[in-house]
């Protein structure tokens, strides 16, 4: 197929989330077995296995979930983003050990085959309370299971972004299908308010995380009415409201525009990251290129092409500047074309 | 340069962005810690049942096979001092009965005969029951015949309570009632293992029937759909091999 990838380098900072991640992860092992060990002595191991994957899981889902909107409300979380896929990995296999552990478990050695004994056993297909909930936890761990494959960069070049996101924005419906699965599954048996209320505090401080962040973009786009045009040439910021080497995000004639300041020039490029559909505008310029605030990709500001051997392009766009004010053409030239930067003079 | 900007491929991240994410991971590592507390404190403790897994032994006795198989245990045997009726069931997900009837050893009716099995013990609840682990091999020696057991006189009753698996819940498995537990007893009762009906709300002192239908034959599939929720059932007591039965005819459960 010949597709040429090039991955994030592997440096001191990933192997530094990775082992904060694998400290943290050893935590909630060790601490969730020696509090069965303290206050539920009579468990059997399979329960343990089953219950402790489960609640590892869950727990990463939670977090790698609010990473995103939480690092859209306070950039100052954005390294949680960069490495987010070996959270996402580790959580798929936890989820793994629960759902596989658990076919074993309640389904194998009986008289039917196990995949078949999840649909077959439990036919209360009907019912809320009585509901089947071992095939809503199936149904996540196949979406986690594809997400997992395909969470290299390889596969993002291959199955081209786009379609690459929306597959892993399949992770809501899988949270959605597991919130599901713990409320038809272990809390019908353990019917304690307090975990109703954990539950429910956990899907709200995802939805409620991710409503705040959509708000907080909404409310930009809102404030992104333009007026004053001359040739289609739309005055859409000052000069001096842009520090030196960052962007401002523009958002007029449903073009999501860049617009980057840096060697007392002005360029102007598509804010949408080729890599996951970062924010540029959120980036700065390092080393002459924009740097996407996500994981890094790199671009040439006049021209939207990423640095050799790197292949992305983005659209650009012209741009013109009178007395302070800058106007952008919201028209875009096609990825990858030259505009010459414009020079700000005093 | 504008403000501390993070790059991920670099080597050091800014210092502001460090102090931040550090104090949002020992913030939610400290939740974490608290929730798993409380998860595991308040969940229902486990019954003290116990499935020596791993440990077969041998059993002498005499087999009962109808309606349910039992060995009745040579004293000694027994965990418990006083039930020396023992339940068979079968390895994984499935009753005995198959595995005595294609037992190489035996000629003919077992039922009422001496036998040493081999086998592993499951028990609780004053109850005692042992897996064949070995499946047709289980049956190692069969002796002379000793007299049937005695059918006791019978009893109406209308009682609450959940269909279990007595397998699991006299130890295989924890938790073994309700509903994260239902699919697997409703494969282990299809598999032939004897359904049990449990008396008494979950947490309580419980007392324990088999469940046979009212020609005293063993309840199976009729029966699905009920396993492992609460329901009301009559029908008529008994003991049978050592073991409470109630005698029910399955149209008339009623869910609580
Ligand atoms: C093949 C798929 C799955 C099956 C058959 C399955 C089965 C089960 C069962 C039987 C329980 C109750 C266990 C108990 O007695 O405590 C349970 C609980 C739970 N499951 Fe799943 N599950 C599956 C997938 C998943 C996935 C993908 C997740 C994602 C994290 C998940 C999360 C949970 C959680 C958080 C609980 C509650 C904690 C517990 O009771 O262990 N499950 N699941
Ligand atoms: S989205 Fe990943 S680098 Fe921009």
């Amino acid at each position: 197929m010949g597709v040429e990838y090039a991955g994030v380098l592997w440096n001191k900072q990933k192997k530094q989330y990775d082992k904060i991640m694998a400290f943290a992860i050893l935590w909630m092992v060790i601490l969730f077995v020696v509090l069965h060990l303290v206050f539920q002595p009579d468990f059997t191991a399979e329960t343990l296995i089953i219950r402790t994957s489960a609640f590892v899981a869950f727990t990463l889902l939670n977090f790698i979930l609010i990473i995103g909107p939480l690092a859209r409300l306070q950039p100052a979380f954005l390294p949680l983003l960069y490495n987010r896929r070996h959270l996402g990995v580790t959580m798929f296999f936890f989820a793994a050990i629960h759902g596989i552990f658990s076919i074993i478990q309640f389904h194998a050695l009986g008289n039917i085959n196990p995949i078949v004994s999840v649909f077959l056993s439990n036919t209360k297909y009907e019912a809320i309370s009585e509901f089947p909930f071992q095939v809503l936890g199936f149904f996540a761990l196949i979406i986690l299971f594809l997400m997992a494959i395909t969470s290299h960069d390889f596969w993002l070049k291959n199955l081209s972004p786009k379609f690459w996101k929306g597959l892993h924005m399949m992770v809501y419906l899988a949270y959605t299908l597991i919130v599901l699965h713990v409320a038809t599954g272990i809390l019908q048996y353990e019917n304690n308010l307090l975990y109703w209320m954990l539950l429910i505090g956990s899907f709200g401080l995802v939805a409620g995380l991710h409503l705040a962040s959509a708000w907080k973009e909404r409310k930009w786009r809102k404030t992104q009415v333009y007026q004053l045009e001359k040739d289609n040439f739309f005055e859409v910021a000052t000069v001096k409201e842009i520090p030196d080497n960052c962007g401002k995000g523009i958002w007029i004639a449903d073009q999501n525009i860049a617009i980057f300041k840096y060697n007392n020039c002005l360029s102007a490029v598509n804010n949408v990251c080729r890599h996951q559909m970062g924010p540029l505008a959120e980036g700065q310029v390092v080393e002459g290129c924009i740097t996407c605030p996500w994981h890094g990709y790199q671009y040439q500001p006049e021209d939207g092409q990423s640095p050799p051997p790197f292949h992305e392009k983005l659209e650009t766009y012209q741009l013109a500047v009178l007395n302070g004010k800058i106007w952008v053409n919201p028209d875009p030239m096609p990825e990858g074309t030259y505009v010459a930067p414009i020079k700000i003079t005093d | 340069m504008g403000k501390d900007f993070y790059i991920g491929w670099k080597d050091e991240a800014p210092e502001s962005n460090k102090k931040n994410i550090k104090r949002l991971l020992i913030t939610l590592m400290v939740i974490i810690s608290v929730i798993a507390m409380v998860l595991v404190v308040f969940s229902k403790s486990f019954t003290t049942h116990t499935f020596e897994f791993g440990q077969e032994k041998t059993f002498s006795g005499v087999l009962y096979v109808h309606p349910f198989p039992v060995l009745k245990l040579d004293k000694g045997q027994s965990p418990y001092k006083g039930n020396d009726y023992a339940l068979l069931v079968g390895y994984g997900k499935f009753g005995a009965s198959t595995y005595l009837q294609g037992a190489k050893i035996p000629k003919g009716d077992l039922s009422g005969k001496r036998v040493t099995i081999s086998g592993t013990l499951i028990y609780g609840d004053g109850k005692v029951l042992i897996e064949l682990t070995e499946k047709e091999k289980s049956l190692l020696e069969i002796e002379n015949t000793v007299p049937p057991s005695a059918f006791s006189e019978k009893n109406r009753a209308t009682m609450n309570g959940e269909i279990i698996d007595p397998k699991c819940w006299f130890g295989v498995m924890k938790p073994a009632e309700g509903k994260v537990h239902k699919s697997c007893a409703i494969r282990c009762i299809s598999g032939g293992i004897p359904p049990v009906f449990r008396m008494g709300d979950s947490g309580s002192s419980y007392n324990y029937y088999v469940l046979l239908d009212e020609t005293g034959n063993l309840l199976r599939e009729e029966i699905l759909p009920y396993v492992g929720e609460s329901i009301k059932v009559q029908g008529s007591l008994s003991e049978i091999n050592g073991w409470p039965v109630l005698e029910i005819d399955p149209d008339l459960i009623k869910y609580q």
